[in-house]
């Protein structure tokens, strides 16, 4: 009974909404335990494969409310994290999340509509794309780099050395967050620096610790308090930013996702500066679409007919008890992917509204200790005491960009460069020249 | 204050100001969330599309053969095309060859198919193994390290469909004049008579001669098919009359029959070869098998030149005048261990062959595949005290002498390791030089040294430029130190 897939979607979304709020959690860690479970007790691979799909979804649309109310993001969410605060503070976090969530949506139906002609689309793209995968990737990183701005301090230096001095502070920080996480990246991902046991949760104490304990910390130093929520029943957008956001998010979520390591947040940047996004509304819906064509459209590719690509740990996860066989197979994910955005959008409507209600009854620097805990607990749990050194030496290195007003996704792409230097054959020169190889 | 002075975003007063001057925004600009909810409504709708459109395809979608590039390493794709080589077996695995016609260039439309355990016992379990002629649908995992280098691997028996070809029943004759024809049986299976009448041995596989009517096809076997699928040898002798059912597939052009179980080749009759003795075998008798015997004189190595390998053994029966029987190193790698210990100088030997023309002189080629009938014995021929009395007259025949080696000397052949001449003097101070070939002496366990005494068993031969008196010995066993 093919219907029973779709069912198999929506569990998915209500494992991976429970998932979403919890700080510090992804999808991923669940999927590798559901693959074990899978494999002690099979269970049809294909109806595994949808309620994947559906934790996926639910991640990318419920996935925002921990931004707005608890202030911890990861790299994809990083990129709207600031607006979505900021309307947190002026008492519409709840329209900030639905808002978040129509990105989401938008996102979807974009990804739906996009589904008759990717069979044709995208195969073409990786043909021509494959081979200059390196350069691509490497013309990413130094775009990023060299189209960072100087930041305004706020009062001008008197003299030109301080002037010059004030012009390179944010810039050098920037570079040195760069080159740290180069380091850092060239040492974990040669050499993984957790347990054996646990290597493949190497790369999630990196990212905790670049993006949600400096975020955390950043939050007790402020001792910011959270003002009443108002539950409006609409919206009060531009239907203009709407759709500008959501294009623009779109555009560079599936760029990311169709771009090995490229992530959500490199990726908006680019799609950002590309289509002259603008206003803290577009931000946020252009983040949430990104964040929702990132996660779910990586693992959309998996199942296009004739692209064979495998994108995202949700794809390779599922990789290995499910191959998509047949068109009908690819059908049956966008539908589920259309039902699974809508079950997860009203998912996300009901939480949001419920912790609007009761969130300005607990104490923001409370809040942020118990995110905090939970962190630590899941690294602890997830990568063992190792795993919390390598978080504990990232959370200095995500110290840098705040303090510094620089890029924070600086150190995505330095952690990454060992890896685009590999695709262009100069990894292990380099590693020889550092002495870890 | 009136309602419409409280902002309905954030819920604080505006005091009359748009837009508002708390949280910025702008009542005039209201998206309803009915808008929303009729936006989930359309998506659902596109997913209730999508679902009836799964609903109604069912079809897989192979991917041409021609079309697999190294952009498609590690993908699971479907492919659909012909068996036209294989199994292959090994001890985990088989493979097989498929052809999808997806371009004109054969080898551009065809793959590797490789199944790895468990699915493959699942699959001998289930006696489903592909043959040549088989149409087969496959779902696996691509590698293509290199555009020419594409295999399909295959994790699931249920990811083999095999429908399986009907053999049509042909003539040797019929294949070969239709080759090259449209109406060639090329990727059919085929049933055929004919007569086993040699074999090749091959690093992987051996090849069967089968001729009817003058006309002769290969049969293909692999090596993996008896060692790890059906554990034994195949039981055919040379001049075997068979049926066999194959697939036809092809080999450097040339029609090529491939078994993929024993059970495809039935033995219908066994011809009597006619026994001759080796003073009869002459030129009346070329191209004629025959069934020999005698006593080995001498074994005789010849290498192949190019390397240190050997080629073939020539058996000197009887007398050192009659043709020689010679067999290929290949197929003499063939016969049983034992039988392999026991050709030997002295030993009684029956075999079959076939009588041939070798550099000018007749012989009798080995033909396969046979179980000859051989004795153990020991045979020397005689001592030869006073080398002196060697001299030109002597040349082919056989001798034997003792000696003590005075001097060693070497012979290059070019990348290879030198021949070597050893000059063995009798008690008589008169000497003779022994002449070792490379691939001989390079597979001495104990060389001889200067100083040291030898004997030897040997060939006179017509070495001019050695020496006057010349003796080659034949095998590693015709040299001894003593």
């Amino acid at each position: 009974m093919p219907v029973v897939y779709l069912i198999y979607a929506l569990v998915g979304v209500l494992f991976g909404g429970v998932l979403s709020i919890l700080p510090g959690l992804h999808p991923l860690n669940f999927a590798g335990i559901g693959v074990f479970v899978y494999l002690t007790f099979p269970m049809d691979p294909l109806g595994l494969a949808l309620l994947f799909a559906g934790m996926l979804v639910a991640y990318a649309v419920i996935g925002t409310i921990t931004t707005t109310y608890m202030g911890s993001p990861d790299d994809s969410t990083m990129y709207m994290a600031f607006p979505n605060q900021k309307f947190l503070v002026y008492g519409r976090g709840h329209e900030a999340s639905v808002i978040t969530g129509v990105g989401a949506l938008g996102a979807a139906l974009l990804l739906i509509l996009i589904a008759p002609i990717s069979p044709t689309l995208f195969p073409i793209f990786r043909k021509i794309t494959t081979p200059h995968m390196g350069w691509i990737l490497i013309g990413v990183a130094a775009y990023l780099l060299q189209s960072e701005w100087p930041k305004d301090w706020g009062s001008r230096a008197k003299t030109r050395l301080g002037r010059l001095k004030d012009g390179w502070a944010s810039l050098s920080a920037g570079w040195l967050t760069f080159i740290l996480s180069m380091l850092l990246g060239f040492i974990v991902l040669n050499t993984p620096v957790t347990p054996a046991d646990r290597a493949f949760q190497n790369i999630m104490p990196v990212f905790v610790g670049f993006f949600a304990v400096p975020w955390v910390l950043t939050n007790l130093v402020s001792r910011a308090t959270i003002p009443k929520q108002h539950i409006g029943k609409d919206m009060y957008v531009r239907k203009m930013d709407l759709l500008r956001g959501t294009s623009a998010g779109f555009l560079g979520g599936m760029f990311a996702a169709f771009e090995p390591i490229v992530t959500a947040g490199v990726g908006g940047v680019l799609a950002g500066h590309s289509t002259g996004t603008q206003g803290d509304i577009q931000f946020m819906v252009s983040g949430a679409a990104g964040r929702f064509a990132y996660y779910v459209g990586a693992f959309f590719l998996f199942w296009v007919p004739l692209l064979h690509l495998t994108r995202g740990g949700m794809a390779w996860i599922t990789s290995v008890v499910y191959q998509p066989r047949a068109e009908s197979d690819f059908w049956l994910l966008v539908s589920a992917i259309a039902v699974s955005a809508v079950a997860a959008f009203v998912l996300m409507y009901l939480i949001s509204r419920f912790i609007a209600r009761i969130i300005s009854g607990f104490s923001y620097t409370k809040v942020s200790l118990g995110v905090l805990v939970c962190i630590i607990a899941l690294v602890y749990g997830f990568a063992g005491i190792e795993g919390l050194i390598l978080m504990t030496i990232c959370t200095g290195l995500g110290l840098i960009p705040p303090l510094f007003r620089t890029r924070r996704l600086n150190m995505i792409i330095g952690f990454f460069f060992p890896i685009f230097l590999n695709m262009c054959g100069l990894r292990a020169d380099v590693l020889k020249v550092l002495g870890v190889y | 204050m009136t309602e419409e002075q409280v902002c309905p975003s954030c819920g604080k007063p505006t005091g009359g100001f748009v837009p508002c001057p708390h949280c910025g925004a702008d009542p005039r600009s209201k998206v309803s969330m009915r808008y929303v909810w009729a936006f989930c409504a359309s998506i659902l709708v596109l997913g209730g599309i999508f679902f009836y459109l799964h609903l109604a395809t069912s079809a897989v979608s192979p991917t041409p053969i021609a079309n697999i590039d190294s952009w498609l390493d590690y993908s699971y794709v479907w492919i659909e095309g012909t068996v036209v080589s294989g199994p292959r077996y090994g001890p985990t695995s088989f493979s097989f060859d498929v052809w999808d016609g997806s371009s004109e260039n054969p080898s551009e439309a065809t793959i590797t198919a490789e199944v790895y355990s468990p699915a493959f016992e699942e699959l001998l379990l289930e006696n489903r193994i592909p043959r040549v002629g088989d149409h087969v649908v496959i779902f696996g995992q691509l590698r293509v390290p290199s555009s020419t280098d594409r295999e399909i691997r295959i994790s699931f028996p249920e990811d083999l469909q095999i429908t399986e070809a009907q053999p049509v029943s042909t003539t040797i004759s019929k294949i070969l004049s239709t080759w090259d024809t449209p109406d060639s049986l090329l990727y059919r299976r085929v049933i055929v008579e004919g007569t086993i009448t040699d074999i090749r041995p091959l690093s992987s596989a051996n090849v069967y001669y089968l001729r009817d009517d003058d006309q002769e096809i290969q049969v293909y076997v692999h090596n993996g098919l008896g060692s790890y699928l059906e554990k034994r040898s195949l039981d055919l002798q040379v001049l075997d009359r068979v049926r066999i059912e194959a697939g036809l597939s092809e080999y450097s052009g040339q029609p090529q029959l491939a078994i993929a179980r024993f059970d495809e080749i039935e033995v219908l009759s066994h011809e009597n070869v006619p026994s001759v003795a080796l003073s009869e075998i002459n030129e009346n008798l070329l191209d004629n098998y025959v069934r020999v015997s005698g006593k080995i004189l001498f074994v005789e190595l010849e290498g192949t030149g190019t390397d240190l390998e050997i080629a073939s053994r020539f058996l000197w029966l009887d007398n050192e005048q009659y043709p020689k029987l010679v067999i290929s190193e290949d197929k003499f790698e063939q016969l049983p261990r034992e039988t392999r210990l026991l050709i030997q100088r002295g030993a009684q030997l029956e075999a079959i062959g076939k009588v041939a023309r070798y550099g000018g002189s007749i012989v009798i080629s080995w033909v396969g595949p046979q179980t000859p009938l051989i004795e153990n014995g020991t045979w020397s021929p005689d001592s030869v005290e006073n080398f002196a009395l060697i001299d030109s007259s002597w040349t082919d025949r056989l001798v034997s002498l003792s000696g003590r080696v005075v001097s060693i000397t070497e012979r290059y052949k070019g990348a290879l390791p030198p021949d070597r001449v050893l000059t063995v003097e009798d008690t008589h101070g008169n000497d003779v030089q022994i002449y070792m070939p490379n691939f001989i002496y390079e597979r001495l366990t104990d060389p001889p040294t200067e100083g040291e005494n030898v004997r030897v068993v040997g060939q006179v031969v017509d070495m001019s430029y050695i020496g006057s008196r010349v003796i080659q010995p034949g095998t590693m066993s015709d040299i001894e130190v003593i």
